[in-house]
């Protein structure tokens, strides 16, 4: 769920605005991780060092980041508290400095990745270091590297399931980030280039070269364009916002509920219901009002992600009293939050039918690739049917996508879709 | 018949080729800094020697009987070498220096078409320093180029976007520097201004040649070369790292309609320097287009010789089975027949790409003097060819000279086609010391072609709404305490 971002400036007066530029990137990229923000450079053959365990929004400091000064550097933001800085991305390893979004499959994670990393690179031009290494660790990764001499490293797992691409900012700048929106944030005009699955590039002062491991595998995660990703953002080419609109109209084609109006739950469900209205003609109206422009769903604790959903989900009276409603949201995982807001709106705001439809199928599984699912018996979609959780959630009717909608929606072949989490198998997985 | 071709890159190499090719098979003659290695093998002698210096051209031409000069590289028209030997009875393929001040100051070109009225005109500054440059950019957080305000090879152009208002404190150091740099290349030009700056402008790139001998001008195929050193439109700029033509005379992103204004900004902008030196141009001049998104047909700068890698694919694509060889193009250009002349291109779809050692652009130190191993006979095998850049010859071996070393040229139907019949013969190319050549994989891949599509796309239709509502020329700004301005253009 992190994103990271990474940054090659190609001429040396981009020595005291590089840092400010991933710091803008990484703003781009809060949605992925809202507890923690770090940046690190090269300069001088040592690593400068910025990390704030805030949004990126709030740890952005121009006059602290005008001091971290460099031509080259990484950063990332990301979903998890730590106790020890040391732990907050990127981490610190044997001179290699790493943000990673995703799970090595490795003992010790993400240390032993950038160990075997360092190892590879004493013996290996950077890409092909990148790609050895890429070869011997399994799981589901992307991972934006740094050396102190000012190579950035970057590339994805076998499988390509967490996204990555980059991009050209003028003639000045290489730029790698998780998604692309960010690129949009620094203002980079030109089209967006993906990593592939088992990819790995190599940037570094003079050259820009890449090798990729043998691989006709391709698991990209449905998770991510239904939910994670910024809806600016293209993953693999597929454009996110297109996908979200896809989503919608399918919900209309297979669910048309008779009702008055459709309503979207905050943030990442307004387009679903758009494109719901788009194609059933049942008008659509913004139902909830936001308080705070966090985003719940990525908060560490259950305590934080309530609050968060809460301040997010304020039920308008006004605009659904004495109608039938149509409520879609992007996900259901416990199930809590959308039978209390249901349950607020029957008692205070005075709704007649109240219906549920979700732009994703069921979760019923935990996911091995760091995406952050709760256990499995906490996901009422694994025991319960569909008419079991309409009752539970106090909804008239209730309606999923399949894995096969999904993977139609977004343009992909069902196998090139990592769907784990909501079918609970994790191909190719070794 | 005796040609003398001055200079010595990848483009020469094509000419010295091309003219060999020609029926009237001339003898070559070559001058240059670096012994070219295919150079070497066309002419009946290589001398070394400073292709900028008028004395030592004439003296090279009268020793070895030249008929007439060919200018390579614009550097020749800038020392006014055309004009010494066209003084001595000598006559040149290649503008005049007064004529080739077209591509020598930008600020020159943009003031001609502004008091021509020709189409293609853009808002530009030029400014006498550099601190007048950078507190002009300070004042107007617009996207902006800065340039230096004559040719220098495409060094010092610097694009600062302003656009995003929150990057503006991270940028303005880069402003400075920009601005410096602009005028640090700017300053050896002997120019009035040293820093030019001009709105940026966004859409496809494309150059278009044009042969002229001061009243005909004879239309070739559009080429578009990749500035970017790296795949993907990314890395620093480049002198060219490979260029697409055709199939045919236009390429798939760039229609007739696209067009139509590029040949009248080219002649009409010729005449009128024409007229102001009371000279003919003789020679090539090339229009370096912008299919801008609102502006339609802009040019960049104007070329006063054959753009490189670029006059690699219309050289190669002449059709002299149906119509006139290059030697016949270059005497008709010289003797202003050009009218009279079949000029036919094949309708085939060519790619070039350079071979550069890592390095290049940005450290020349480490991109030189790498021993460089080509196999030649492989590469024509795949039915591509080979022209020589930045290389010398050596006791027999090939050493680099810190600039792109050799251009790989292929054609066929399509553009993806020719791509891939260079990617098959890259491995060709190496340095035998273990240093690294790299080259773009993406120049005329459909990947790229289908990228370069949408962005003319887009500008066609932005530039269709622009001229409807009579704004091509006009811009209109609203700044707050100051009020509406209007700039006409």
């Amino acid at each position: 769920m992190p994103g990271v971002f990474g940054l090659r400036a190609y001429y040396e007066d981009w020595v005291n605005s590089t840092s400010r530029f991933i710091g803008y990137g990484l703003i781009g990229l809060q949605h992925r991780g809202q507890e923690s923000f770090g940046i690190v450079t090269a300069y001088d053959s040592k690593f400068k060092v910025y990390k704030c365990q805030k949004q990126a929004r709030d740890a952005f400091d121009e006059r602290k980041l005008g001091r971290i000064p460099g031509c080259v550097g990484i950063g990332a933001v990301s979903i998890y508290k730590e106790k020890n800085r040391k732990n907050v991305q990127p981490i610190i390893e044997n001179g290699l400095a790493l943000a990673y979004d995703g799970r090595f499959q490795l003992e010790d994670g993400a240390r032993e990745f950038a160990r075997m990393l360092g190892k590879e690179l004493e013996r290996n031009q950077p890409e092909q270091a990148g790609a050895n290494a890429i070869e011997k660790v399994s799981g589901g990764y992307a991972f934006c590297a740094l050396t102190k001499d000012g190579t950035i490293i970057f590339g994805r797992d076998k499988r390509g399931v967490k996204p990555l691409s980059h991009v050209g900012l003028g003639f000045d700048n290489g730029l790698v980030s998780s998604e692309t929106c960010a690129f949009n944030v620094v203002g980079s005009k030109s089209p967006p280039q993906y990593v592939e699955p088992g990819e790995c590039y190599a940037i570094s002062r003079y050259s820009k070269k890449k090798c990729k491991v043998e691989t006709n595998d391709r698991k990209l995660c449905a998770f991510e364009c239904v939910y994670l990703a910024n809806i600016l953002s293209k993953l693999d080419g597929f454009a996110i916002s297109a996908v979200r609109r896809r989503i919608g109209k399918r919900l209309a084609e297979k669910y048309p509920v008779s009702a008055d109006i459709v309503v979207g739950v905050p943030e990442t469900a307004r387009p679903f219901a758009l494109a719901y209205s788009n194609a059933t003609g049942i008008p659509v109206e913004e139902g909830f009002a936001r308080i705070l422009g966090e985003r719940s769903a990525i908060k560490p604790t259950q305590f934080e992600r309530e609050v968060g959903v809460q301040l997010k989900l304020n039920p308008i009276r006004e605009v659904t009293a004495r109608k039938n409603v149509i409520v879609i949201d992007d996900s259901v995982v416990r199930g809590t939050t959308v039978r209390k807001t249901f349950k607020f709106m029957r008692d205070y705001c005075g709704v007649k039918d109240l219906h549920l439809l979700v732009g994703s199928p069921k979760i019923v599984a935990r996911c091995p690739y760091g995406t952050e699912v709760p256990g499995e018996d906490e996901l009422i979609a694994r025991h319960l049917s569909d008419r079991e959780i309409a009752e539970a959630i106090g909804a008239d009717s209730i309606g999923f996508l399949t894995v096969e909608d999904l993977a139609d929606c977004i343009g992909i072949s069902l196998e090139e879709l990592c769907t784990g989490c909501f079918t609970g198998k994790y191909q190719g997985e070794d | 018949m005796k040609i003398l071709l001055l200079g010595d890159g990848a483009r020469e190499h094509a000419i010295g080729h091309g003219l060999r090719k020609s029926l009237t098979t001339p003898e070559l003659y070559c001058l240059g800094a670096h012994r070219n290695p295919g150079l070497l093998r066309l002419a009946k002698e290589f001398a070394t020697g400073n292709v900028e210096d008028p004395k030592d051209v004439l003296e090279c031409a009268i020793k070895f009987g030249a008929d007439y000069v060919v200018a390579g590289p614009e550097a020749v028209n800038f020392a006014g070498v055309p004009d010494a030997l066209e003084r001595e009875g000598i006559p040149c393929f290649g503008a005049k220096k007064c004529l080739a001040e077209i591509e020598r100051s930008k600020v020159l070109l943009r003031r001609i078409m502004q008091k021509e009225g020709i189409p293609g005109r853009i808002r530009y500054l030029a400014f006498k320093n550099k601190d007048e440059a950078e507190a002009y950019a300070k004042l107007n957080p617009e996207n902006i180029v800065f340039k230096p305000p004559g040719q220098v090879g495409g060094k010092g152009v610097r694009l600062v976007e302003g656009d995003k208002v929150y990057l503006t404190s991270a940028t303005e150091g880069i402003k400075k520097s920009a601005a410096e740099t602009a005028e640090k290349f700017g300053n050896p030009l002997g120019l009035e201004e040293k820093v030019l700056i001009e709105e940026r402008i966004f859409g496809p790139e494309f150059t278009a040649h044009f042969f002229c001998d001061g009243n005909t001008f004879v239309a070739t195929p559009l080429v578009q070369d990749n500035k970017h050193a790296f795949d993907g439109m990314e890395g620093p700029e480049t002198g060219g790292m490979g260029s697409v033509a055709g199939p045919g005379m236009h390429l798939p992103f760039i229609t007739d309609e696209d067009t139509q204004k590029t040949r009248e900004i080219v002649e009409k902008t010729i005449r009128a320097i024409q007229k102001v030196a009371s000279e003919k141009y003789r020679g090539v001049v090339a229009g370096q287009m912008i299919l801008g998104t609102g502006y339609w047909d802009v040019p960049l700068e104007f070329y006063s010789r054959f753009g490189d890698p670029e006059g690699v694919n219309v050289i190669n694509m002449l059709n002299i089975e149906e119509g006139a060889s290059l030697e016949e193009i270059f005497s008709a250009t010289i003797s202003g027949k050009l009218n009279t002349l079949k000029i036919k291109f094949r309708p085939v779809a060519s790619v070039v790409k350079a071979f550069a050692p890592d390095g290049y652009p940005l450290s020349k130190e480490l991109a030189q003097n790498h021993p460089l191993v080509v196999d030649e006979a492989k590469i024509l095998k795949k039915g591509c060819s080979v022209f020589y850049g930045s290389v010398d010859s050596q006791n027999g071996q090939m050493i680099t000279k810190g600039s792109r070393g050799l251009e790989i040229y292929a054609e066929a139907e399509n553009l993806p086609e020719a791509s891939s019949s260079i990617e098959a013969v890259a491995s060709c190319i190496s340095l035998s010391d273990g240093w690294r050549v790299f080259h773009r994989s993406d120049i005329g891949t459909e990947q790229l072609l289908k990228q370069w599509m949408e962005i003319a796309e887009d500008a066609r239709e932005a530039s269709r709404r622009r001229e409807a509502k009579g704004l091509l020329y006009k811009r209109v700004d609203f700044i707050p305490g100051r009020g509406k301005i209007e700039y006409e253009i």
